[in-house]
């Protein structure tokens, strides 16, 4: 059944004439000014994320990365996170810093099912800790690509979302960002741009944070 | 569908009087509109940008036979399965199928327009699968069992007080509250238990991309995410028109659906679904089934004039803009549809002798097409559909015109283009409607004439025509000159 209706719509839509023009856009101005203006990538990337109700923690560069951690769970009062396994939260060695100071974090690695990881993530887990493939100097987002290293539900089921990411990983544009994941027969089976926590007007045009997801974005830039 | 063009009017009326309503539609519109306007002088040339999204859109459907096949070859590459729907009915028995083959006692959904086409809802409660809308507005209109009032905000007409209401009755909270965050957090507790056990998530998608065989959605909450991440299965349909080349072309439209929807650059979570879950991944569907929705829009495909109907990216920009809307908001529009975008879709859909409610109610004005970010040309449409009607096109169920209405027409016709009879039928109406004027308005009119006022109302005309004037004023003017140049001899 599938297949004959298939064959049937391609038989109804192949050969019909059309006569619209094609009008690609080719040059810089259809897009938004940030897209070619990048003066620094760095900065627009904290002005838009925190127009987004983001938060943005920079390491400076005399604090040591496990002061900073300390910092954040303690000013937003965290006691219990889990943290992915991804290559750029690996390489920061965050999680290990973190457990030096004894913070109370599990990794994704230490659940054998399923079932179990997801009741830590919906009962247990207070934040997620993740790092970010790039960030989006362009609109403020985050760039998340989903694999057996990194879980989707981290940044999405705890109050929380606290996310990772190196300055050398901000790219001008989601295109630059794209670019660089999709294509090389690895395209992952999910991947999300975040831009701010989640919220809604739903009621009477009252804006509110965390409505599903996190009600708190936070972004350690190092 | 189930409001005919009777119970347009009643309903407009009803929204008309309704106090709650009307203080949301002066606040509303005008707020997305101007949230829109702003956020397009991000683009150096907003109206280039537009014609660029017309570009994408046009060149989509241009191709859209041979970006399909490539997008189901991309997307069964990648773990997915495919099915062709040829209507709603196919849709949902397909839907059904699978929950009942893996036992599923109920489902998430994301908010999504076309599922409301296809009365997804209804065809699996009534196989006993129960049904959990995940949007906030959703899930208040689906305890209302009211239609959507706003495409962005199905709910957002609803007082505070009615929310509370009927949480408590069914339960979702205790005590009576008035705070919006804190109702919302009681639906995130309550949905969140749904989440944590779901099994099947059913969604809607903004954009498929051909050259990957992804699935992009667009949202704010986080339920989407959490219905597409949760389950072990996920269903995601799709109408075929939503198909772009590739993922260039689809972060442009996204700028502009973003901004074109709330006057947002992006919305809090974009994501972009390839295939279901890679075995060594912990979570994320093991099953993802894409539907590829027809339900008459080949036809409309083939049409060449209606085709630019199937560029919609359903942002919602033609809705906040329409004079028709802003005095009576969704529900008149009665489907999942509403404002010009509705009333461009529907039609085309389901037949014009079921809708002529929807073409009927424009005034022409343009402000959609201004606002469109891919260029749809809606009176234009919509002039079209009452054309058709008028000639009982067969391929969208035109009703024709009565004997009585075509009479008339064709008098007219002939009236207008013999200009001595005009003169006679101008003389005359101007004196026969005098005596029905009240205050300088003519509201009603004798017997062949009366149908015509139960919709308009006319200025009382002049008592001579233009062209009396005219030539009495040009006598007197040349007079005037006559007599001046009689002076200075």
């Amino acid at each position: 059944m599938t297949t004959s209706y298939r064959d049937e719509l391609m038989r109804n839509l192949i050969g019909t004439p059309s006569k619209t023009s094609i009008m690609k856009p080719q040059d810089g101005f259809v897009y938004p000014k940030s897209w070619y203006e990048n003066t620094s990538l760095e900065s627009s990337f904290c002005e838009k994320l925190t127009a987004h109700s983001g938060i943005v923690y920079r390491q400076n560069p005399a604090e040591d990365l496990g002061d900073l951690i300390d910092r954040i769970f303690e000013d937003h009062g965290i006691s219990r996170a889990i943290a992915s396994c991804d290559t750029v939260l690996l390489e920061s060695g965050i999680v290990d810093y973190a457990r030096q100071r004894g913070l109370e974090i599990r990794t994704q690695e230490e659940f054998e099912h399923r079932r179990s990881f997801t009741e830590a993530m919906f009962d247990e887990a207070q934040a997620g800790f993740t790092g970010a493939n790039f960030g989006i100097a362009e609109t403020g987002s985050l760039v998340l690509a989903f694999n057996k290293a990194h879980a989707r539900l981290i940044s999405l089921a705890p109050a929380i979302h606290i996310a990772v990411l190196p300055k050398d990983r901000i790219v001008a544009t989601c295109e630059a960002a794209m670019k660089q994941i999709y294509g090389f027969g690895k395209d992952p089976s999910q991947l999300v741009f975040i831009t701010g926590p989640s919220s809604t007007a739903d009621i009477e045009m009252v804006f509110f944070k965390g409505m599903h997801g996190p009600r708190k974005l936070i972004v350690l830039l190092i | 569908m189930k409001i005919t063009p009777e119970q347009f009017r009643e309903i407009s009326a009803e929204e008309m009087a309704d106090k709650d309503t009307q203080s949301l539609l002066k606040r509303l519109p005008e707020t997305l509109v101007t949230l829109r306007k702003t956020s397009f002088n991000d683009y150096s040339d907003p109206d280039a940008a537009r014609r660029a999204g017309a570009g994408i859109r046009a060149g989509a459907l241009e191709k859209l036979p041979h970006l399909l096949e490539t997008f189901e070859k991309k997307a069964i590459e990648k773990g997915a399965t495919v099915f062709w729907a040829k209507d709603a009915q196919a849709a949902n028995q397909h839907i059904v199928r699978i929950a009942e083959e893996n036992n599923i006692s109920y489902i998430t959904k994301g908010k999504s327009m076309v599922t409301e086409e296809l009365g997804l809802n209804d065809a699996l409660m009534a196989n006993d699968i129960d049904v959990f809308e995940s949007d906030l507005g959703e899930f208040i209109t689906q305890l209302l069992e009211s239609p959507p009032f706003h495409i962005l905000g199905p709910a957002l007409n609803i007082p505070v007080a009615r929310i509370s209401d009927i949480f408590l009755q069914k339960g979702i909270i205790d005590t009576p509250e008035k705070d919006p965050a804190k109702l919302g957090l009681a639906v995130r507790r309550f949905l969140r238990a749904k989440f944590q056990h779901l099994q099947m998530g059913v969604t809607g998608v903004n954009m498929a991309i051909a050259e990957t065989g992804s699935l992009m959605n667009v949202e704010n909450e986080g339920n989407i995410r959490m219905s597409k991440s949760c389950p072990r299965i996920q269903v995601v349909v799709m109408s075929l028109e939503k198909i772009v080349p590739t993922i260039t072309d689809a972060l442009f439209l996204l700028r502009l659906l973003c901004r074109s929807a709330g006057g947002q650059d992006l919305g809090s979570y974009v994501s972009f679904d390839t295939g279901p879950k890679k075995q060594d991944e912990i979570d994320g569907p093991e099953q993802l089934h894409i539907v590829i929705l027809d339900n008459g829009r080949s036809r409309i495909y083939r049409d060449p004039v209606l085709r630019e109907v199937l560029r919609c990216i359903r942002c919602g920009a033609c809705i906040n803009i329409c004079p028709v809307y802003r005095k009576i908001g969704g529900y008149p529009y009665g489907w999942a549809y509403s404002g010009p975008m509705g009333q461009i879709l529907t039609p085309s859909l389901l037949g014009l002798d079921r809708t002529r409610h929807l073409y009927g109610a424009c005034t022409l004005c343009g402000k959609c097409k201004d606002a469109c970010p891919v260029g749809i040309d809606h009176p234009k449409l919509i002039l079209n559909y009452r054309h058709r009607n008028a000639l009982a096109d067969k391929t969208l169920n035109g009703a024709g015109v009565s004997w009585k209405q075509n009479a008339v027409d064709l008098a007219c016709a002939h009236i207008a283009a013999h200009p001595w009879l005009w003169n006679i039928v101008g003389a005359s109406l101007r004196k026969g409607l005098k005596p029905y004027a009240h205050e300088n308005v003519i509201r009603k009119g004798p017997a062949p004439l009366s149908d015509w006022f139960k919709y308009r109302d006319l200025p009382l005309p002049p008592s001579a025509s233009f062209h009396s004037q005219w030539d009495r004023m040009q006598t007197s003017h040349s007079a005037k000159i006559r007599q001046t140049k009689g002076l200075q001899k």
